[in-house]
């Protein structure tokens, strides 16, 4: 799948393809995170296209302020683009999304060896309560099938009703929806995570689910499933349990964690920040609507033999749960950890995507490391040692 | 710009542990920069000695060292463009003359040359040195060929 990204923030026009997991590191400011804020603003702007576009960059955690402060250059006369594209069999399958101070346009396209079979554009204001149409009719083996699609979610009837024909029209827009599917199942996982109270309620969840509050509710309702998975990897991680405990008689409960060497329990919240971290880092992961999960920096806090046992695990979260992951990560060892289940065999080079970020003149570019399948990373991982580089240049001119 | 691939002896991590000196030390380091710059790679073979020493370097609890050996697995080991590596299971055999005249401790690093038909091996062997020196390889000392390298970036 191929994410693009035109005008927004400092990121003037770039193609990203995503892999299983696709990490992206590099100096503080060189636009890591705008990527993975881009498939979030694709993900506000498909739960809720009716609001006005600063509403499509506040993302609850966070919020990037309106249009003028995210657009590229603050020019209010461009568009911010952001789409993704779908290759399969021989197909593309592309859904698009431009947005102006004011308006914007949607765009889904279905091509088939170079031949365009649906081209859908629909110019709409924002906010936009879905409300508009554009139609488009494809021919089938089984007759006509009508395209109705309002910018989000399309629709597909057979034109001459046969079961043959429903069953087509009804995979088609099983097809033509994959994409906005696929953006409503993004999660992210900010830097502020974590809990910090030794006791919850439940409380309602919203679909970005982000508070520890929501998070913690989340778990503890999915007591008998998800809690036993977080612990599975959690052990991997840091030899710890999770446990949700309810004071009987109330719908107060606590997060537990348990040493499984000392077998000492206690709250999360007493925990060192990085266990806290985790257990709400796994729960993101390991929720059952979540496809594409964004992680910022998910080694913060970490010991490096840590980080390493996480590398593994998300790793394994992915054949496991067929879950997606794209990291923004400052930690070689994170990198490195990921390189070696290539050299392994875990990891196929294909399913690990290494992005460089960096800015040229003001402007962010991603660019790919290919690795290879003995582990080894095409330029190599300078980019994390260029301040000791300076030290040993400055060691050695010394000893001169 | 042509590039060559070198493969180099155990005097890499040597040096670059300070076995021999800050001077060899600091020309080793030199040599990493300079290869990194290039066009040029190493081809190494894995779980040989040379990778052994490597790996000693990196478990080194001296801060300088520590940060050459980062730099020499990071910038070059890791790098598919700067290192070749190969497994046992890749080396071709030798042809029969070349074997008969390898030390049987320096074999693999002959095996690693003829595989990845590099362009030079570079040690600080004598004995390496006089015995391949009729076989075809282009062997070369360490100073010889670190005297050329080193100058050309000048």
């Amino acid at each position: 799948m191929r994410l693009t990204i035109k005008n927004f923030r400092s990121i003037r026009e770039q193609d990203v393809e995503l892999a299983p997991i696709t990490v992206v590191y590099g100096p503080n400011g060189s636009g890591k995170s705008s990527l993975l804020y881009a498939l979030l603003t694709l993900k506000n702007i498909g739960l809720n296209p009716n609001q006005p576009p600063a509403g499509f960059f506040n993302y609850g955690f966070a919020s990037l302020g309106g249009f003028e402060s995210v657009v590229f250059d603050h020019q209010t006369e461009r568009s911010v683009a952001l789409g993704l594209t779908l290759e399969r069999d021989g197909r593309e399958l592309s859904y698009k999304v431009a947005i102006g101070e004011n308006a914007g346009d949607f765009a889904l396209s279905l091509e088939k060896s170079g031949e365009i079979d649906i081209k859908l554009n629909l110019p709409v204001p924002f906010p936009y309560p879905a409300n508009q149409q554009a139609q488009a009719s494809v021919a089938s083996d089984y007759g006509s099938l009508g395209v109705i699609w309002n910018g989000i979610t399309a629709q597909v009837q057979a034109e001459q009703p046969s079961q043959e024909a429903q069953e087509r029209a009804n995979k088609l827009a099983t097809y033509l929806n994959e994409l906005i599917e696929t953006v409503r199942k993004v999660s992210f996982v900010p830097l502020k995570r974590g809990f910090s109270k030794p006791q919850f309620s439940t409380v309602s969840i919203s679909p970005m689910i982000t508070t520890e509050d929501e998070i913690a509710s989340f778990i503890s309702n999915n007591n008998k499933y998800l809690v036993p998975k977080i612990s599975l990897y959690l052990e991997k991680i840091l030899e710890r349990d999770l446990r949700v405990n309810f004071t009987p008689g109330t719908a107060i409960f606590s997060l537990d964690a348990t040493d499984r060497n000392s077998g000492v329990a206690s709250e999360l919240v007493n925990e060192g920040f990085g266990v806290n971290q985790i257990v709400y880092i796994l729960a993101k992961c390991l929720h059952h609507d979540a496809g594409w999960v964004c992680i910022e920096e998910p080694e913060i806090h970490l010991h490096p033999t840590a980080v390493r046992n996480l590398a593994r695990a998300l790793a394994q979260i992915v054949r496991e749960e067929e879950k997606q992951f794209i990291i923004s990560t400052h930690s070689e060892s994170f990198l490195l950890a990921l390189l070696a289940l290539v050299d392994e065999g875990e990891i196929r080079p294909a399913e690990l995507a290494c992005y460089l970020a960096h800015k040229e003149k003001r402007v962010t570019r991603f660019e790919r490391q290919a690795v290879n399948e003995k582990g080894q990373i095409e330029g190599g991982l300078t980019t994390f040692i260029e301040g000791e580089l300076e030290d040993i240049r400055a060691f050695m001119k010394v000893t001169n | 710009m042509a590039s060559s691939l070198f493969v180099i002896n155990e005097w890499l991590p040597e040096d670059l542990i300070g076995a021999n000196g800050w001077e060899r030390q600091a020309e080793s380091f030199k040599f990493l920069e300079i290869l990194r710059d290039k066009p040029d790679r190493i081809a190494v073979l894995e779980g040989s000695p040379w990778m052994g020493k490597a790996y000693r370097l990196m478990r080194h609890q001296d801060r300088i060292i520590r940060m050459l050996s980062k730099y020499l697995h990071q910038s070059i080991l890791v790098d598919s463009n700067k290192c070749l590596r190969l497994n046992q299971g890749e080396l071709k055999s030798l042809p029969d003359e070349m074997k008969a005249r390898s030390p049987s401790e320096d074999l693999y690093l002959v095996e690693v040359y003829y595989t990845a038909g590099a362009s030079a091996l570079i040690t600080t062997d004598q004995k390496l040195l006089n015995a391949l020196t009729t076989t075809g390889i282009h062997v070369e000392s360490r100073d010889d060929f670190l005297k050329d390298y080193l100058l050309i970036s000048n």
